[in-house]
């Protein structure tokens, strides 16, 4: 008996009792052999291991008093803390709204797009994220450079350079990169295990449709800024909102949780639609592309106008540019030239002043004339453009021949007071207040500065200047019975839960002249293309109302540009019941340079593509082309993509669209009303939901392009 | 005989059995939390861990009860001596060639496996020591650490310990000694003895710190983790935000915010902060008792055992279960600096997990032995075979 060598050992006095107890027991079982010595090894062993439990039992209370603490106590602040270190502030970016066109097709959408930077520092091999003893030894830089270069198409040993640069600590890789660039690029990163990248959402600007309506559109700046045309009149409902949003992030700074490319969707911003029609705006683009291919003009304008409700269906302008592309445009290709520019209208503002006389009573549409060829005003000779008289004549052939001598003889008996109040009343000399920005407000005589010779070319449209979206509008109040009414492009504004912030009204500004004598002038623009003048006009079958003119080109240092003139040609179709009306200006041309030479025949075939397009029936069939014929001119022009039609129920069965346009898987998806988030662009190649998916009208398809 | 432990339990080996299922259901499934954003990471599977723990702990568990059912403690210790000196060679073969991870070599590779013969060393020196000082129980020896016929196998507990200490890998090596240590004092080593180690740890300690100022540093940074919450004392910090942002009841099973890389070791050393993060102070409370459970099985199983080798191996694996998993839990909250100690069950590691299911099928040998002898002293003679009985005599001298 060894044991107790420390008295003080608080088991002593316990112990000694155990020890007799022991004792006693061993002695009855000494047939086993059991000796106390063993009996009391067996007993002590118990003693030690149970000593030690105390102390592992008060390891555990402490543990239990430190969890107490931890949890309970601080639980609170240690909570705030876990948050505020897996918190962190996240730029969301809501992309900017989209602008679309009177049928609701995309015209400009924005997509966010992901940029790749790297922290070089960050850029190191670690061992935690390969398993035990697989990690390689490289140089990740070199590895990161070498993958990521073909992929990006970039020069990996250029890469690599950058990511060796001492001290830099943020490196743009690339930016906006393509989906699918930043999924390859996401899966080498994972394949790879390369640290030190990130992400950076980034909105990017599409238009859908590449030049089409681009001055009308506008463009964007780098910083989300609408710099031109609707994007900056528009830019307050337009603009996205960068929204900082706190997210979580793990301790290497990546976003937890679901990839914000999924959840643009969610975000989408205001929507601007316009009352354009993409169909019309294509055709108006596509005719003066022609027209500029043939006259040469230096630029051009077209519009076209609802003269009922003064809605703009189409605005093209020359030279153009591709707003996904602003940087490199044409000198001048941003004016909106159809309400940015103003010249001197020419004989296309003789129907307005043959419209003042008509309701001043100067003159009726039988009043005889005498046209000798020219006319003596003031000590200026006035011819007509040929310099021929016609002798007699009524002054429905001053308008129909365009006669620029009964024109002055007319603006003689009106005088420079009348003649201007009816012109400003017409809505010239100010702007016509439309939501087109860019607008010009033109220039008009002041009446007590007229000279007489200045009063009698005034009726011929000269000495004045005119946008012409101004001449367009004027031409609408004579089409539409008499009344002037406000232009407007822009039908809606809707934000994304469907309230409308703003929308687009017909505006009657006033009644210029009165219906019987709209129906009057309107029946002699009518006999100008039938008879007269715009013969080049006539779109067979239709009853088509217009005007020819053209103008010497004013300097800019004033007077007029020798030999350089700008042809327009304005009129309405169908003249009885006019449904479009729609002004074309050539400026500059070469070689032929009259109004009906170059603009009637574009005016023409523009018209009649767009009536056979909108199904308007001619009133007359003679000779006409099958409208068969002439649809499958078109749909040449047209993606083998049908488009969509949604069954009764609203349900359309989803197509696969690979492999085409954005804008022609937005033409078909349109059909069904389903809406389209476009990513990338080029070919489309991937869509979500899958081809053969059961949609309804209003759902959206995810379309990827490449 | 009949006594039911803690009514729960037919006897403590039941509960043992069933405690081992219920904290390997719960490791798994909190290693499975704590791991599956950087198995996802380094994987591209988040299930990686929770497959590989299953992967061991399957066949572990599967050795444990062939162990119990077949095996026989007694027929190991023959070969006690030569397990030790491979296991020395391995050590050194680690120390020389082994897989350096996180600073340390440690890893052994086998092909496709690797495994830690610092863990087997940790059960080697249990059965070393069990064996050892089991004889010397037996022959009424006191065991002195001075004595050179007493003190052998603390020598060479000692020295593996310092192999391992050397890899560096001060936690396994602590715990190497310690178990030793441990046995040691259950076999009745002199409590002056133990004063005189203790204090010499002290002293050696307050040498080594006062020796070299970044140990000092480290000290310091224990004491108050928030002093370097970024640099020294991050991975402390870390665990006090885990465990703390736990609160009462806890963030949720899967829903802890630490496991996104915050929280360095999350699945493995420090995974008892993911748990308490997502269970709570009242999880943690339950997973404390399921650990005191089991040790008060494994201590009742050691007082029943007559065998003094039986009895000190059943000791010593109730110190490398239930002491590690305290020495663990008091790492993670701070109590003790920050040493690699895993939480057996609960932290993943196979060579941890399979080393401690052969271990508690060590004790269900004992068990299943010691209750065969007694049956055997009980069944054909005399009265005094009951008294025998009761008093639980053994079979260790035969």
């Amino acid at each position: 008996m060894k044991f107790p060598k420390f008295p003080g050992f608080p088991g002593a006095p316990k112990k000694q009792a155990a020890k007799q107890k022991n004792a006693e027991k061993a002695r009855e079982s000494s047939l086993l052999h059991l000796d106390s010595s063993h009996q009391d090894v067996l007993e002590k062993g118990n003693r030690r291991v149970t000593t030690l439990g105390w102390v592992l039992g008060f390891g555990i209370l402490l543990v239990v008093g430190r969890l107490f603490y931890l949890q309970v106590v601080q639980g609170r602040a240690m909570e705030r803390e876990a948050l505020d270190q897996i918190s962190g502030e996240h730029i969301e970016i809501s992309p900017r709204g989209s602008i679309l066109d009177r049928n609701g097709e995309e015209l400009a959408v924005s997509v966010v797009s992901k940029s790749l930077y790297v922290d070089p520092q960050e850029l190191v091999d670690d061992p935690a994220r390969w398993p035990l003893g697989k990690m390689p030894s490289r140089d990740p830089k070199k590895v990161a450079a070498e993958a990521l270069a073909p992929v990006l198409d970039l020069k990996a040993d250029e890469l690599y350079g950058e990511f060796c640069e001492p001290d830099r600590r943020f490196v743009w890789v690339k930016r906006t990169l393509d989906p699918h660039e930043a999924d390859r690029v996401e899966e080498i990163l994972k394949d790879q295990k390369l640290s030190g990248f990130h992400f950076k959402e980034e909105s990017k600007r599409f238009y859908t449709k590449n030049n089409l309506a681009a001055q009308v559109l506008g463009f964007v700046g780098t910083d989300d800024e609408g710099l031109e045309g609707i994007e900056a009149s528009e830019d307050e409902y337009l603009k996205g909102q960068n929204q900082k949003k706190r997210s979580f992030f793990d301790a290497k700074g990546n976003l937890v949780g679901p990839s914000a490319m999924n959840q643009v969707q969610a975000r989408r911003m205001n929507t601007v639609q316009l009352t354009i029609d993409a169909r019309m705006q294509f055709i108006l683009e596509k005719s003066l592309d022609e027209a500029i291919k043939k006259t040469h003009a230096a630029s051009a304008a077209a519009i076209l106008m609802d003269p009922n409700t003064g809605e703009i269906l189409g605005m093209a302008s020359r030279p153009t540019f591709d707003p996904n592309h602003f940087g490199d445009a044409p000198k001048g290709a941003f004016m909106n030239r159809g309400v940015g520019i103003v010249y001197e209208p020419g004989s296309v503002f003789k129907p307005i002043m043959g419209s003042a006389g008509l309701m001043e009573g100067v003159i009726t549409p039988n009043t005889p004339f005498n046209d000798e060829g020219s006319i003596d005003v003031g000590g200026r000779r006035i011819r007509n453009w040929d310099g021929k008289g016609m002798g007699h004549v009524t002054f429905t052939d001053v308008i129909k021949f365009s006669l620029n001598t009964g024109m002055a003889a007319l603006g003689l008996k009106l005088g420079g007071e009348r003649e201007t109040a009816y012109a400003r009343d017409f809505g010239f000399g100010s702007i016509t207040g439309s939501d087109v920005p860019g607008e010009e407000a033109g220039i008009l005589y002041d009446p007590k500065d007229m000279v007489p010779s200045d009063v009698a070319t005034m009726a011929i449209g000269q000495g004045i200047a005119v946008t012409p979206l101004q001449m367009l509008r004027a031409i609408c109040a004579i089409a539409n019975g008499g009344t002037l009414l406000k232009p407007y492009i822009v039908q809606k504004i809707v934000a994304p839960d469907g309230t409308v912030l703003k929308e687009g009204k017909t505006e009657a500004v006033r009644k210029v002249i009165t219906p019987e004598v709209a129906e009057e002038m309107r029946t002699m623009m009518e006999k100008v293309v039938s008879e007269g003048g715009g013969k080049t006009a006539q779109i067979k079958g239709y009853k088509i109302a217009g005007k020819t003119g053209t103008a010497e080109k004013l300097s800019p240092k004033g007077g007029y540009i020798p030999g350089v003139y700008i042809a327009s040609f304005v009129g309405f179709v169908p003249s009885d019941a006019p449904k479009y009306a729609m002004i074309i200006m050539l400026d500059s041309p070469k070689g032929a340079f009259y109004g009906s030479q170059v603009s009637a025949p574009i005016f023409r075939d523009t018209l009649q593509q767009i009536l056979v397009a909108e199904g308007i029936q001619p009133s007359n069939w003679d000779g006409l082309p099958t409208v068969e014929s002439l649809l499958s001119k078109t749909a040449k022009e047209a993606a083998p993509l049908a488009t969509l039609e949604a069954g009764e129920d609203g349900s359309v069965k989803l197509p696969n669209l690979a492999g085409h346009s954005i804008r022609e898987v937005a033409a078909a998806l349109g059909g069904a009303k389903l809406s389209l988030i476009p990513i990338g662009s080029g070919t489309s190649w991937k869509q979500t939901p899958a081809p053969g998916t059961v949609l309804h009208s209003g759902d959206t398809v995810t379309v990827y392009f490449r | 005989m009949g006594k039911r432990f803690l009514l729960l339990w037919a006897d403590p080996r039941d509960a043992l059995v069933s405690l081992v299922y219920v904290l390997m259901l719960v490791g798994g499934e909190n290693i499975f939390s704590a791991s599956f954003v950087a198995s996802q990471d380094m994987f591209g599977n988040e299930y990686h861990y929770l497959i590989r723990y299953w992967a061991f702990g399957l066949p572990g568990l599967v050795l444990m009860h062939a162990i119990g059912r077949k095996g026989d403690y007694h027929k190991l210790f023959p070969y006690v001596q030569r397990i030790c000196v491979f296991l020395i060679g391995l050590l050194l073969f680690v120390d020389g060639y082994g897989k350096t991870l996180k600073g340390a070599q440690r890893w052994l590779i086998l092909g496709p496996i690797s495994f830690q013969p610092s863990e087997l060393v940790k059960l080697a020196v249990i059965l070393l020591g069990a064996n050892y000082l089991g004889r010397l129980m037996e022959e009424g020896k006191q065991p002195h650490l001075l004595r050179k016929d007493t003190c052998l196998a603390f020598l060479e507990a000692a020295f593996m310990s310092f192999l391992v200490l050397i890899q560096p890998d001060m936690g396994t090596a602590a715990i190497i000694l310690a178990l030793m240590i441990v046995l040691y004092v259950v076999a009745g080593l002199p409590y002056r003895e133990i004063f005189v180690l203790l204090a010499s740890g002290a002293a050696l300690a307050t040498a080594a710190v006062i020796q070299a100022p970044y140990r000092l540093n480290r000290v310091l940074v224990w004491l108050d983790p928030w002093s370097d919450p970024q640099g020294n004392g991050y991975q402390a910090v870390q665990s006090f935000v885990a465990i703390g942002s736990g609160g009462i009841s806890g963030m949720g099973h899967g829903m802890g915010s630490s496991k996104f890389f915050f929280l360095p070791e999350a699945h493995t050393d420090f995974a008892f902060a993911v748990f308490c993060q997502e269970w709570g102070f009242l999880g943690a409370l339950l997973m404390l008792l399921v650990f005191i459970i089991m040790g008060l099985a494994l201590y009742r199983i050691g007082k029943e055992t007559q065998d003094r080798r039986g009895f000190l191996l059943v000791t010593g694996v109730n110190f490398l279960v239930v002491g590690q998993a305290i020495a663990n839990m008091a790492m993670v909250c701070g109590i003790l600096p920050v040493i690699g100690v895993p939480l057996p069950f609960i932290s993943y590691g196979g060579t941890s997990l399979v080393i401690t299911q052969a271990a508690i099928g060590l004790v269900l040998s004992v068990c299943r032995l010691e209750k065969a002898g007694r049956e055997r002293a009980e069944a054909p003679q005399g009265a005094f075979r009951h008294q025998a009985e009761r008093k639980g005599t053994g079979r260790w001298r035969p």
